[in-house]
């Protein structure tokens, strides 16, 4: 008997109701958009992480600042801070909040995926939401989960990522770390409980506060509280996961009172180098 | 329907384009752009229920100029730098 509902199609005919959006949206640091090729696009989940208070959340706020200069309306999901805080934050970054596009639900109901998910729906058909923006990601955690926490984070971004492309949007998500010891460079296994946050994001940015080693002197002559290293008024992101071209770079910025301001020069680092070219042949014969 | 109402019908859509258009058509907010798009899109869906009631070759070309205006439309428009 033969099938009258065809549920597979030969992939060229597939690939038809896959056409990506050819539509681009830069973050607003020239360097960071061109590593991702251009910028972010729909569907896509970025990780920023980074300790507590050394940034993650103002960072964010610039990118939606810059998002808002594109005309593309950013939602928050402000857990951590109240949104007045939020919108005070804005204001301290000389931003109208009454012309500001971005958007917060009226009453942050619960942390749970379905909540997260009718309102991006609302925000997506009646707001032209483009990019959403979780602040963080362990207010989605079930506080009395009995299963391995681990593994409820992992299945947890991955409704995230689900979510972004069914309704075409970018989601940043914002994680902490874990704790960092004196002296560790953040790297993408600094994230906090999982390492599926990471498997499961397109984009990773680490943020960190630049520190200046102090000498055993200095800190003898320093006050107990402030003995370790000095914490200089600089932050450092770097883009350490990119799934689109693999090419990964840090940038400086200086910070004043909030304002992340670009340092000029730009620190590059090629995740895939390419191997030296080879000798031509007979040359390399030529040589005994 | 008869060809006044159905000319009575079409007058009242492009008033409505007309209205749409300077109100939420060209703003810079995008929830003003998207109910414009949106709105538009009914009005072809009105238009073609039309047409197929009575076939007219003015509602024929309003949906055409219809469809064409919001081809390209987007709903990130691009503003001036200055802005």
């Amino acid at each position: 008997m033969s099938r009258t509902v065809y549920t597979i199609k030969p992939l060229h005919e597939v690939v038809k109701n896959y056409i990506p959006s050819k539509d681009v949206f830069p973050i607003g640091y020239e360097e960071f958009d061109r590593a991702m090729d251009g910028g972010l696009r729909e569907g896509e989940l970025i990780t920023v992480s980074g300790s507590t208070g050394e940034g993650k959340t103002s960072i964010c706020q610039h990118f939606t600042i810059n998002f808002h200069k594109q005309t593309v309306p950013t939602l928050w999901f402000t857990y951590e801070q109240d949104p007045y805080y939020l919108g005070e934050n804005f204001k301290r970054l000389d931003m109208d909040l009454s012309k500001l596009l971005v958007y917060s639900p009226i009453e942050l109901a619960s942390g749970q995926l379905e909540f997260i998910e009718e309102s991006i729906k609302e925000g997506v058909e009646e707001k032209a939401i483009k990019v959403v923006i979780i602040d963080h990601l362990h207010y989605l955690v079930p506080l009395k989960a009995s299963i391995n926490t681990s593994i409820l984070i992992g299945s947890i971004v991955r409704e995230l990522k689900k979510i972004a492309v069914k309704h075409k949007v970018i989601i940043f998500l914002i994680a902490h770390t874990r704790k960092i010891n004196v002296g560790e460079e953040l790297n993408l296994s600094s994230i906090r409980d999982s390492q599926l946050v990471v498997c499961e994001s397109d984009y990773v940015f680490l943020i960190e506060r630049r520190r200046k080693k102090r000498t055993a002197r200095e800190k003898l002559a320093s006050d107990y509280i402030t003995s370790g290293d000095e914490l200089l008024s600089q932050s450092r992101v770097s883009l350490a996961k990119n799934r689109r071209t693999g090419k990964i770079l840090y940038l400086d910025f200086n910070v004043r009172d909030g304002k992340f301001l670009p340092i000029t020069s730009i620190y590059e680092e090629e995740k895939y180098e390419l191997p030296p070219e080879p000798k031509p042949r007979n040359q390399a014969f030529s040589n005994f | 329907m008869n060809y006044h109402q159905n000319q009575n019908q079409e007058i009242k859509h492009f008033q409505i384009f007309r209205i749409l258009n300077d109100d939420f058509g060209n703003s810079e907010i995008p929830a003003d752009r998207l109910f414009f798009l949106n709105s538009i899109k009914k009005l072809i869906e009105i238009g073609e229920s039309l047409n197929k009631l009575s076939p007219n070759d003015e509602t024929q070309l309003r949906i055409k100029e219809l469809k064409e205006h919001i081809k390209n439309y987007t709903l990130y428009p691009k503003l001036n730098p200055q802005q």
